[in-house]
């Protein structure tokens, strides 16, 4: 496997010795390129409460790839991929939570 | 497991997943008629249709309820819900998932009105201490809390009070009190010791009742250790007045309870409550962040062609900076076409798609 490159060799290749002003610009392109091009994918798994109709997304997410619930369409407790609404549900959620 | 129709929609900063529900049929199902004998139509009773040797069917009917809309969630279902999502690879995890050494669990979290709190709690009665486990300014990495997840700071560690402060910002209203009260055995409750403690509990009381199906807490600082870690409340109409209902800590193998709360009687009882939530939390350090000092020597997750994409991106802001826009436009665009060759060239061989369940 190769070796990975450090960012230190990344500013000499763009010709930078600023490394605060490089780092911030590498974390920029990395977000940028996981928006495009989704090179880092995770999973996380939230418990659904009854009655709980809105759940946060992920403090390190940049962009939802699939959501998945468990038994959706089987009785198996496999996770598939649930259908988005195009229109909110004419059920309103009163509590808020 | 029951089978189940989920759908979601986004709404802000939060995804919302709605159920369909059962259906219900309406109207007449059947309606009352005589069988089994000739003219059965003649009879049109239950009487007459017996008296000539036939069978009676009696009528049924349904009654309206719902028409299988979508809702919030009928059931809580345990780790119900997966989101698979791209991410910044800002950071290297090397931990090693020994637990107590470089992995840990916590049983909820919280605020204390400006930054996030990790809760974990030992067993009945033991708080833990996690100052010999983590130290100010350490990066961790959280996962399975679905909005924490990724990576902080820890801030403080809070000595032996089992709560982790970290220099993530969160506020929750209310977020917490400090209030003197007493714990009863009898009936697993709590509350405020004089006039003005009922009236701080029972605000307290309302808006998180008012925001949640179960509400949890949080009890630090308690005299006995049973009357301090996470529980789930039950409801009391008494002013000033919680009743615990199940206390949720960590045992020794490390698994997560759920038991009967079970106070020890005490009064005059300064104590420190927190508005919280129930999440199995794991915790991660040895994390190597690109940030500070080692920055430069941070190894970037990324393939060599990816770098490439990389330094084309450093360039172009470069240029942006130095007001060369068009180099600026040059430099993107080669970012983009590098990063666009490297996911291609991943790709072999035709699409193939696949049908519908119903075909044969």
């Amino acid at each position: 496997m190769e070796r990975l490159l450090k960012v230190k060799e990344i500013m000499e290749r763009a010709g930078t010795t600023q490394t605060g002003r490089a780092v911030a610009y590498i974390k920029d392109a990395l977000d940028e390129m996981n928006i495009l091009s989704e090179t880092h994918v995770t999973t996380t798994r939230i418990d659904i409460n009854a009655n709980q109709r809105f759940y946060e997304i992920p403090n390190d997410c940049l962009k939802i790839l699939d959501i998945r619930c468990k038994n959706h369409n089987n009785t198996d407790s496999k996770y598939r991929s649930i259908p988005r609404s195009i229109y909110e549900s004419k059920i309103v959620d009163e509590d808020g939570i | 497991m029951a089978f189940k129709k989920y759908g979601y929609y986004l709404k802000g900063n939060k995804i919302a997943v709605i159920e369909q529900s059962d259906a219900t049929s309406s109207g007449k199902l059947a309606v009352a008629h005589c069988s089994g004998v000739a003219s059965a139509g003649d009879y049109t009773t239950k009487d007459t249709c017996e008296a000539a040797g036939g069978q009676w069917i009696p009528g049924s009917s349904g009654s309206t309820s719902n028409y299988s809309e979508y809702m919030s969630p009928t059931e809580s279902v345990a780790d119900g819900l997966e989101i698979q999502y791209a991410y910044s690879p800002t950071f290297n995890l090397q931990s090693t998932g020994t637990e107590g050494t470089d992995f840990h669990r916590f049983i909820g979290w919280g605020s204390n009105g400006t930054e996030l709190l990790l809760f974990t709690f030992l067993g009945a009665s033991t708080v833990v201490n996690l100052s010999s486990l983590f130290a100010a300014d350490d990066w961790i990495y959280i996962s399975g809390s679905g909005r924490w997840s990724g990576l902080h700071q820890v801030k403080s560690t809070g000595g032996t009070t089992g709560i982790l402060t970290l220099k993530t910002r969160c506020n929750l209203r209310p977020s917490t009190i400090t209030v003197t009260g007493t714990f009863e055995a009898d009936d697993e409750t709590f509350i405020g010791d004089s006039s003005a403690h009922i009236v701080d509990m029972e605000t307290f009381k309302d808006v998180i009742n008012s925001r949640r199906v179960t509400p949890y807490i949080f009890i630090t600082d308690a005299a006995h250790g049973s009357n301090s870690g996470l529980f789930s409340l039950t409801a009391n109409d008494t002013s000033g007045k919680i009743t615990l209902n199940k206390k949720i800590s960590i045992d020794t193998d490390g698994d997560y309870t759920s038991t009967a709360a079970s106070a020890v009687d005490g009064g005059s009882d300064e104590v420190t409550i927190y508005n919280a939530f129930s999440e199995q939390i794991s915790v991660y350090e040895g994390v190597e962040v690109l940030s500070g000092a080692s920055a430069e020597t941070f190894e970037l997750d990324i393939s060599r062609y990816q770098a490439n994409a990389l330094v084309y991106y450093l360039k172009a802001k470069l240029a942006e900076d130095g007001g060369d826009m068009e180099m600026r436009e040059f430099f993107m665009r080669e970012f983009k076409r590098q990063l666009e060759k490297g996911v291609s060239a991943l790709k072999r061989g035709p699409y193939i798609v696949q049908g519908f369940k119903e075909m044969r």
